[in-house]
């Protein structure tokens, strides 16, 4: 089974991604700060998807971290934000894709799918 | 008695045949060796004709020029004991003449008390110096002197003194009346400034009309044209007189008077020179109205601008700031001599520095006015958002020589329309968060009860997710202009088929309109290079629109083609149509149509608004062609090349 984690501060963001992806067939961890990865006191997904706006930690900062870590370079990330510019700005943090909020189910899953497929 | 009398009847003959006057006189003692007295001892003939004194010898200076007798001892005195002849120039009050007088030792020895006189009358050159020396004082006089009623003033009491009149005044002739403003008049009498209507005075109307110099010796003899005139002379004391009236165009415009209230016998040296008085003091006075009327109009500009409470400021063609008013001085902190030794490149910001230039060009190549915000830089460095109207200033040959800047401060709006945008962004943010659980729940009951098979409740389902998406877009409409307005609006290009584009985007919207019939005729293109999602904006925009302006329904057709290095899009509706002149009005912000047929009809006004701005973005056009009744044609441009290799793109 395919693990995503899921960064976000609204309970309610955080209680739809476990009913979509639960639904889809992933296993999915959710944090509500991005301390758990700064602290490396998590499972190793196949993807992560991180909100920009988190407390303590901003989501982009949280990208690049992983994108320089030996141990999760390589693990995709989707960036997601009601930040209008959110697709520009993932990018430059090396995320692998974004989604503005308010997302569409269907694409969101779409793109967890494409970046997983195969692992 | 003189001792060798032969030898001086020689010299006699000679002098008595010259016009100069002359005469020997004798210094004469008392017996204690005290001078008593100056006395005659010969005169040749031109004596008499040059002094107009007869029968003098053997009298006494003092006897017939009892002024000078002592003056003359003095002279005498020194000429003797010196043997130095001495010249003098003399004033004889009672023959009012001017005399250049020669004295010289007569006869032989240091005992002669005897003294040669040669003298001349030089009254003419005498006066003609004096009337030149008044007319250069006259001169000085008027060209320091501005106001017009000071001038006549000035003059009135030069002329009377010059003239030793009891009284003189310049009247100006205006619209049949005479306009004594200042008079000069002796002590003991009355001032007679005022206004007197010419036509109590008939002849005197008639001689003015005519220009004629009017010259009265005596009031109570003279042959006057006029009783009543005459009357009125004796009345106001002037009892002799010379009025001059200056003439400009066959029209009486000014009249001098020099009035004495004695007889007086004028020459003409004094008429004509009266004459050159009135002349000067007309010319004077004009010139001093002209310079006052000017002087007026200029203060009158000068407070417009000065008082203004808009910014102005004139530059040159090299953008040198040669004129700023207080106001635009004030609003950047300057001094205006420090703003009047700097360029426009100087004030204005960097960011908009560019922009101003090649609008600035404009104006100097093809004449242009224009208008541009911008922001301005401070003595302190703070920059002030600053509305300007700058128009171009021509020569006589109608090219621009300068350019005039007026001004407004618009910081004030600037920083609201900034407050405003900025309460837009959080708040669509704001909006943002519930909106995405919202949304995403909506989805996932939409997709629990489509397994299902409770159709009713599946119907709301789907209805409530519509709305949510209606919602979403608002939301990022908002967000949208306040990005465009705060110059954000960035775009994302790629390259991709427009035709796959439009073919979804139709699908899409063909699902939402089940009364209209959709159509797309596409063409051969190749891929485009845009922001895909803003085209894509763009397209829902143009076709939702169509769809909702036409409420009957109908085709909505779309076609896709090159031309000419451009690729038009073309979104024709069967729709009520816009009128012209609300066609230049529905791309603004927030503007809607509003009539009966579209009341019904939802949205806020920024869907063309940001259309707009994303094609101008990508340097193409967005317009219309529609008339009322008959639908609309909607259409935008993007740049296009035809070649299919993307590399050249």
């Amino acid at each position: 089974m395919k693990k995503v984690i899921f960064v976000d501060d609204d309970e309610s963001i955080l209680d739809i991604a476990k009913l979509i992806f639960s639904k889809a067939g992933y296993e999915v961890n959710l944090f509500s700060d991005g301390m758990p990865l700064v602290q490396g006191n998590f499972e190793l997904p196949d993807i992560f998807i991180l909100d920009k706006w988190l407390p303590e930690w901003d989501g982009l900062e949280l990208c690049r971290m992983l994108k320089a870590e030996e141990r999760t370079k390589d693990i995709p990330v989707i960036m997601l934000s009601a930040h209008t510019d959110i697709k520009k700005l993932a990018g430059s943090a090396g995320a692998d894709g974004a989604i503005e909020k308010p997302f569409d189910i269907r694409r969101l899953l779409d793109m967890v799918e494409k970046f997983t497929d195969g692992k | 008695m003189i001792e060798n009398r032969t030898i001086g009847e020689k010299y006699f003959t000679l002098l008595d045949a010259i016009d100069e006057g002359f005469c020997i006189m004798e210094l004469v003692y008392d017996k204690p060796g005290k001078i008593t007295g100056l006395v005659f001892r010969e005169v040749n003939q031109a004596f008499e004709k040059q002094t107009g004194l007869s029968n003098v010898i053997h009298k006494t200076v003092d006897e017939l020029l009892p002024d000078f007798e002592q003056q003359w001892i003095e002279t005498f005195t020194n000429v003797i004991k010196t043997g130095e002849p001495r010249r003098l120039e003399n004033y004889v009050k009672d023959t009012n003449r001017w005399y250049n007088i020669y004295f010289s030792v007569f006869g032989g020895g240091k005992s002669s008390q005897l003294v040669a006189v040669v003298f001349h009358d030089i009254t003419e050159c005498k006066r003609h110096e004096q009337q030149q020396e008044y007319l250069l004082k006259l001169s000085d006089t008027l060209r320091s002197v501005a106001d017009p009623v000071a001038i006549e003033e000035k003059i009135s009491r030069m002329a009377m003194e010059y003239f030793g009149t009891d009284r003189c005044y310049y009247c100006t002739i205006k619209e049949g009346n005479a306009l004594i403003r200042k008079d000069a008049f002796r002590e003991d009498l009355p001032s007679v400034a005022g206004t007197y209507p010419l036509i109590h005075f008939t002849l005197l109307k008639k001689m003015v009309d005519e220009g004629r110099t009017f010259v009265v010796h005596d009031a109570n003899t003279s042959e006057m044209p006029d009783e009543a005139l005459r009357k009125f002379c004796l009345q106001l004391q002037a009892i002799s007189f010379i009025y001059v009236p200056v003439v400009k165009k066959e029209k009486a415009v000014g009249l001098l008077c020099l009035i004495q209230s004695v007889p007086r016998r004028w020459e003409d040296m004094e008429v004509q020179l009266a004459v050159e008085t009135a002349e000067r003091t007309w010319a004077a006075v004009e010139r001093a109205k002209v310079e006052e009327v000017l002087q007026e109009s200029e203060e009158n500009y000068r407070a417009i601008v000065e008082q203004s409470i808009t910014g102005i400021l004139k530059v040159n063609l090299s953008r040198d700031i040669i004129f700023s008013n207080e106001q635009f001085a004030k609003r950047l902190g300057y001094s205006i001599r420090e703003l009047t030794s700097m360029t426009l490149d100087d004030i204005i910001a960097e960011e908009d520095l560019e922009r101003d230039k090649a609008l600035f060009g404009r104006l100097i190549a093809e004449g242009k006015a224009y208008e541009i915000e911008k922001r301005m830089k401070r003595k302190d460095g703070s920059l002030v958002w600053v509305n300007n109207q700058i128009a171009p200033l021509f020569n006589n040959k109608g090219q621009p020589q300068a350019a005039v800047d007026i001004s407004a401060d618009v910081s004030r709006q600037k920083a609201m329309e900034a407050q405003k945008d900025e309460f837009i962004s959080i708040a669509s943010h704001e909006l943002k968060t519930p909106l995405t659980s919202i949304k995403a729940y909506g989805q996932m009951l939409e997709e629990i009860f489509e397994a299902g098979s409770d159709a009713p409740n599946y119907g709301f389902i789907k209805k409530m997710n519509v709305q949510i998406d209606r919602l979403t877009d608002l939301v990022y409409s908002l967000l949208d202009t306040t990005r465009i307005s705060g110059g954000q609006l960035a775009l994302q290009p790629e390259f991709f088929d427009l035709n796959v584009l439009i073919t979804q985007q139709v699908k899409e919207m063909q699902r939402m309109a089940p009364k209209h019939r959709i159509i797309f005729r596409a063409s051969e293109l190749s891929p485009v290079f845009a922001d895909r999602d803003r085209i894509s904006q763009v397209l829902s925009n143009l076709i939702s629109n169509g769809i909702k302006y036409s409420p009957k329904g109908g085709d909505i057709v779309i076609t896709a083609k090159p031309k000419e290095g451009q690729l038009k899009v073309r979104i024709r509706d069967l729709g009520i149509g816009i009128s012209a002149e609300k066609q230049k009005d529905i791309f603004e912000r927030f503007f809607r149509i509003s009539n009966e047929a579209t009341r019904s009809i939802s949205g806020i006004g920024l869907g063309l608004y940001i259309a707009t701005e994303i094609i101008q973005k990508h340097g193409g056009v967005l317009g219309v062609e529609s008339k009322p009744g008959m639908g609309s044609t909607f259409y935008f441009t993007l740049p296009y090349s035809d070649n299919k290799t993307e590399d050249n793109l």
